[in-house]
């Protein structure tokens, strides 16, 4: 079932009671769309449409849809573009620790997709970190997230077992 | 005297809108400490920030910076709920930090996520100027002390620095502008780290957005806590040189760095000066040994605003008023890029 991000009438409560993934991008995405109108506008149309997932720690979301209805939904299915990483590494690259390059080479990060679509996705990442820096809501959903990650739900060796499964010729 | 006079200009003015005037108010207080390789900066910042459907809101922010072979620092954006500033004083508290003037000292304290920790009592020992904004430029408030003498505990990345008497530097800043506003600004303080050495020196260069007209700039020099001279617009030349070490500069905060592209032309190795008035010169050079980038989030759209923060020393060399000047100190330079 899509989670309309774009409802007026939904609380940024969290879904997740465990305060995961799932619960940071959705709520995260309600913020930007309530607080930060010019990134909520730009991230839909760097998406324009498309779908993109996000697995991470195993857990797998998908981002995207029609217009301003961009949306987050649980589980697998069909994505222009897929990222698979850990909680840990997420919060590396967000506290500095690593790069977005470093990330990639040592495969703490893959990314998958044809080369236009990856760029589209980091377009669009790019453009949610850039609200979600002026949104002290973010902010606290970080925090959150951060304290879940440090409590042992991210790791990295999943990333590895998953890694060995994809195998080398899909890496992007 | 000097503690009675910077508590006469220093005092925290807060944003009109507060009161029932526009929004867009900007205003900060902030101390450099230079010692040997270690440098510190700490800023205290008020800033209304635009919010959805026309709203703004006052965002309270503690910044921390410190150099030493590594950059380590903190941005932590303070719960309103936590924030309290004393009107007409020099009196900030953002959750645990405070910056305050207590009888002669500026003191401050930081504890910051991270193990960045700040405790300083800075005594002036320069008289206290108040700068009123240049025709032409951003309409920028400046007071600035440009000599105080640093005393306490320093800690980041599990190192500890004890400082006794270390020359540092004070100023506060305030006005109606937005970040993103077509304007740059090159600004430097320089401090003799011998007690021996009188000289000391600010300097300011005010640009446009592309950096291709000054709107105002000045060389102030400094004897023994008294400005003996400024140079001023067209007394004075200022040009880069090279390009500032490093192939990547470290970004605060952090997440800035997954945004934000190198651009490591903007700061120069050398900034070079030469100013004259009648008989009395100056010539030398700002040397950049380090940089950090500051990342501030633009108002007029999704950007992001520089700062960079440099470590360096100036060299200068002259004669004001028919005594010779040669001065060696530590400074500090920033070079904001719209």
């Amino acid at each position: 079932m899509w989670s309309n991000s774009s409802s007026p009438k939904r609380s940024p409560a969290p879904r997740n009671p465990e305060a995961g993934f799932g619960a940071l991008i959705e709520e995260s995405l309600t913020a930007l769309r309530i607080g930060q109108p010019r990134a909520w506008v730009g991230l839909c149309a760097a998406l324009d449409g498309r779908v993109l997932a996000l697995t991470v720690d195993g857990e797998t979301w998908r981002v995207g849809g029609p217009g301003e209805a961009v949306a987050v939904r649980q589980g697998a299915g069909a994505a222009v573009a897929r990222l698979t990483t850990t909680g840990a590494c997420l919060l590396d690259l967000v506290d500095g620790r690593s790069t977005l390059l470093d990330a990639l080479l040592s495969e703490r990060m893959l990314l998958v997709g044809p080369v236009d679509e990856c760029l589209r996705f980091f377009d669009a990442w790019r453009i949610y970190l850039l609200g979600a820096v002026r949104s002290d809501a973010c902010a606290v959903l970080l925090a959150r997230y951060r304290a879940t990650v440090v409590a042992g739900q991210g790791g990295d060796r999943w990333l590895t077992e998953k890694w060995r499964s994809l195998g080398a010729a899909s890496r992007v | 005297m000097l503690a009675s006079r910077l508590a006469a200009l220093d005092h925290v003015r807060r944003s009109p809108r507060l009161f029932g005037g526009p929004p867009g108010h900007k205003e900060w207080l902030h101390l450099c400490v230079r010692r040997g390789p270690l440098t510190l900066l700490v800023n205290f910042s008020l800033v209304d920030t635009p919010q959805a459907a026309g709203k703004w809101r006052e965002a309270a922010r503690v910044v921390a910076l410190v150099h030493e072979g590594e950059w380590y620092g903190e941005v932590l954006t303070v719960d309103p709920k936590e924030v309290r500033v004393a009107s007409g004083r020099v009196d900030l508290q953002f959750g645990i930090q405070f910056m305050r003037l207590v009888r002669d000292e500026l003191c401050v304290h930081c504890d910051l996520p991270g193990g960045l920790a700040i405790d300083l009592r800075c005594v002036p020992q320069a008289t206290p100027i108040l700068l009123r904004p240049a025709e032409g430029g951003p309409p920028v408030h400046w007071v600035a002390v440009p000599r105080l003498l640093a005393s306490g505990v320093v800690t980041a990345g599990g190192k500890t620095w004890n400082l006794n008497e270390v020359p540092a530097y004070h100023d506060h800043n305030w006005g109606p502008w937005q970040w993103g506003d077509s304007f740059a600004w090159q600004w430097a303080y320089a401090l003799p780290a011998a007690r021996n050495q009188l000289w000391h020196a600010l300097f300011l260069r005010m640009q446009d957005g592309g950096r291709g007209q000054t709107t105002a700039q000045a060389l102030s020099i400094w004897r023994d806590g008294v400005e003996r001279r400024v140079f001023r617009d067209g007394e004075l030349r200022v040009w880069g040189e090279g390009q500032a070490p490093g192939e990547w500069w470290p970004k605060f905060p952090s997440v800035l760095a997954l945004v934000l592209d190198e651009a490591t032309g903007d700061v120069p190795a050398r900034l070079c000066v030469e100013a004259r008035w009648r008989d009395d010169y100056v010539k030398g050079a700002f040397s950049i040994h380090s940089v950090a980038v500051l990342g501030v989030p633009r108002d007029t759209d999704l950007g992001v605003t520089r700062i960079h923060e440099c470590a360096a020393t100036l060299c200068l060399d002259g004669q004001i008023s028919g005594e010779p000047l040669h001065m060696e100190a530590e400074s500090v330079v920033e070079f904001l890029v719209p």
